[in-house]
């Protein structure tokens, strides 16, 4: 039994990760054919580094994840921490659904009623003008701040409320309990927030092409565009790079939650022994 | 006389309609080091969060050093709390918690420094200023938690269940180090407690509370020795209670005359008045203060022993009188060695002063 589920769990494994694998391989290809094995070399990532649409692409797909994700987590935070504090509230339920709606929303759904909301703006209000790296942002922002909101609820639910009640015993205000208190108690929480909405920015192409406009190509817009061109070889290159940002986000999230924990548990081990 | 540190007056709070606290009017004193005493879900953490602002009552008033607390914020009272769960600010190292409440009263820096200074001293932690609450031990937890709550000086410092997260051997101890806190600040001390043991050490007043009242409010002696009812009688310490009818008033002035099922004719004391003849009671006296004999000859009643419990310092027996009642007695053992002077079935006698006896009427 315990053979029949060790497989299972490699074949699921090897499906999600042999096709990674191979991707990576190939863009070490020496060869033009993608489909054809040339022998090892690193010429994709040399053309890569010098061709310019991708490098401007890889530039805007990265501020916009360093923007979507700072103010995704700002928001999503503080309606994470409404939700979980100001509770009994009328249409709590319905509020904490909506706040997470965005995550369950097919995406071209949340692209579209966005793209509606930026032509409306604009012509009512002349902003945002036009199709930009700033429209990317607020949408990418807007499912940031479902997730982020989400990840501080969590947190927020096994948070021992009397630490918050002992500041205000010891004459601190909402502000500064908030600040002083909660808000670097649940730090690690907020940075493996900040990483995912980060992350998620760097993945979406769906609601990016619904509001991007002229010069503002995400680089998931741009490999997408190629590869409906023909596969290239340096489309591989460009993938593996991705992958690598990804993974890298995704590890550090994981270790940041990780480390504060264990390094706790070794010196709260320590210090009962020493009592 | 002065005017009372803390004054409850018809206080109630529910939750939905459940009544947490019932209609409670207390006078507490300044200097005092009172306990609130009761079993899991009396009422006595809901009053203390009433007192620290966290709850508010749904009618009634609660004055704290002669001002109504109506509507005013737990950050603005004269009052200190000290949580079941320590409730430390994980992030901040030793120091930092317990001069958190200074700095918000926007005291200078180094003003804060020689008071936190003091403070550690007076818990004996100096020596931790730098540690995070993490690297600290459960009774060191729960110092810094004590130092942290006197730090703004409070009129009055509430302890729930200040305690209960210690074992046995360090909670003894820690019992008399927060007396000795108590005597070297001066501060009225509020605590919870379900430990009727530890409300016995501490304090100079126990309230015994049961479903949201006050079932009695006494000092540790009053309440062993002369408990008002049976359920106080039987929260505190061990005691035997036995269904009694009177007969009539007893051989002299405060005594009774009852027959008891268990027992047969017994005398006993009342607490006041002696009830009418033919009143239904019951008769209430404590293990340590029977007398157990081997000599059948001895005056008293008969009993045989059922079982014995050794404790070391003293050993309970459990006796089973000639009508077939259960009674407890306990005899210190004061003699390291010798016989063991009474076992299983013996046949004794067992004797008790009418004074040591005690009738409750509830
Ligand atoms: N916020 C609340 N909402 C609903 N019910 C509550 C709330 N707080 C307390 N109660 C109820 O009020 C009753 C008294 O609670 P309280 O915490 O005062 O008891 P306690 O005497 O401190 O008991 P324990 O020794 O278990 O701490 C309990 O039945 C509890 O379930
Ligand atoms: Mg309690």
């Amino acid at each position: 039994m315990r053979w029949v589920m060790l497989i299972l769990a490699l074949a699921g494994f090897a499906l999600l990760y042999v096709p990674l694998l191979i991707l990576v391989i190939y863009s070490f290809n020496a060869s033009q054919l993608v489909s054809v094995w040339g022998g090892w070399s690193t010429r994709w990532y040399v053309e890569l580094w010098s061709n310019e649409a991708i490098l401007d692409a890889a530039f805007v797909s990265l501020q916009v994840a360093v923007l979507s994700a700072t103010i995704g987590t700002a928001f999503g935070t503080l309606i994470g921490y409404v939700l979980s504090r100001f509770g009994g509230f009328r249409l709590r339920t319905v509020f904490t659904a909506m706040a997470t709606a965005p995550i369950v929303m097919p995406e071209v759904v949340t692209g579209l009623s966005l793209l509606l909301l930026f032509i409306s703006m604009e012509q009512l209000i002349g902003w945002p003008a036009g199709r930009s790296v700033t429209t990317i942002v607020i949408a990418h922002a807007t499912f940031g701040m479902a997730f982020v909101a989400v990840v501080i609820q969590t947190r927020l639910a096994g948070f021992d409320r009397s630490i918050e009640e002992a500041a205000r015993d010891l004459g601190a205000r909402q502000p500064q309990i908030f600040l002083g208190i909660t808000l670097p108690v649940i730090a690690p929480a907020l940075i493996s927030g900040w990483l995912l909405a980060f992350t998620l920015s760097l993945d979406d192409l769906v609601i990016a092409s619904f509001v991007s406009g002229q010069g503002s190509s995400t680089l998931p817009m741009v490999i997408y565009s190629k590869v409906r061109l023909g596969v290239s070889p340096d489309v591989n290159a460009l993938g593996t790079i991705v992958i690598a940002a990804v993974a890298l986000g995704l590890f550090l999230a994981a270790w940041i939650m990780r480390r504060g924990d264990a390094k706790r548990k070794r010196e709260e081990a320590r210090a009962m022994a020493g009592q | 006389m002065t005017a009372p540190i803390i004054r409850l007056r018809n206080v109630v709070k529910t939750f939905g309609d459940f009544t947490a606290v019932d209609d409670l009017s207390l006078d507490i004193d300044a200097g005092e080091l009172f306990c609130l005493l009761g079993g899991s879900g009396s009422g006595k953490s809901t009053l203390l969060r009433m007192l620290a602002g966290f709850e508010s009552p749904d009618s009634g008033t609660i004055e704290i050093d002669g001002k109504d607390m109506r509507g005013v914020d737990p950050a603005d009272r004269p009052v200190n709390m000290m949580f079941q769960s320590y409730a430390l600010f994980p992030h901040m190292t030793v120091a930092e918690n317990v001069g958190y409440g200074l700095r918000r009263m926007g005291l200078a820096k180094a003003e804060v420094a020689t008071q936190v200074a003091e403070m550690l001293r007076l818990v004996k932690l100096e020596a931790l200023a730098q540690r995070k609450p993490h690297q600290l031990s459960g009774g060191q937890r729960q110092r810094v938690a004590l130092a942290r709550a006197l730090a703004r000086k409070p009129k009055v410092l509430l302890l729930d269940e200040p305690l209960s997260a210690l074992d046995k051997k360090l909670r003894e101890d820690t019992q008399f180090e927060l007396m000795n806190i108590f005597d070297a600040t001066g501060t009225t001390f509020i605590v919870v407690t379900h430990d009727q043991e530890e409300a016995m050490v501490l304090a100079t007043r126990i309230a015994v509370m049961d479903a949201g009242k006050f079932v009695q409010v006494d000092t540790p002696r009053q309440l062993y020795e002369f408990p008002k009812t049976r359920f106080v009688a039987d929260f505190i310490g061990n005691i035997n209670l036995l269904e009694a009818t009177v007969t009539g008033p007893g051989r002299s002035e405060g005594l009774a005359a009852l027959h008891c099922e268990a027992l047969g004719a017994v005398e006993a004391a009342c607490d006041g008045e002696v009830p009418p003849a033919g009143a239904h009671v019951w008769l209430a006296v404590r293990p340590e203060k029977i007398a157990l004999s081997t000599d059948t000859a001895a005056p008293g009643y008969d009993a045989v022993v059922d079982d014995l419990g050794y404790r070391g310092g003293d050993t309970q027996y459990r006796l089973r009188t000639a009508s077939g009642a259960a009674l407890k007695v306990t005899k210190p053992n004061t003699e390291r060695q010798g016989q063991r002077p009474v076992d299983w079935d013996t046949p004794v006698r067992i004797a008790f002063a009418p004074e040591a006896a005690l009738v409750l009427r509830q």
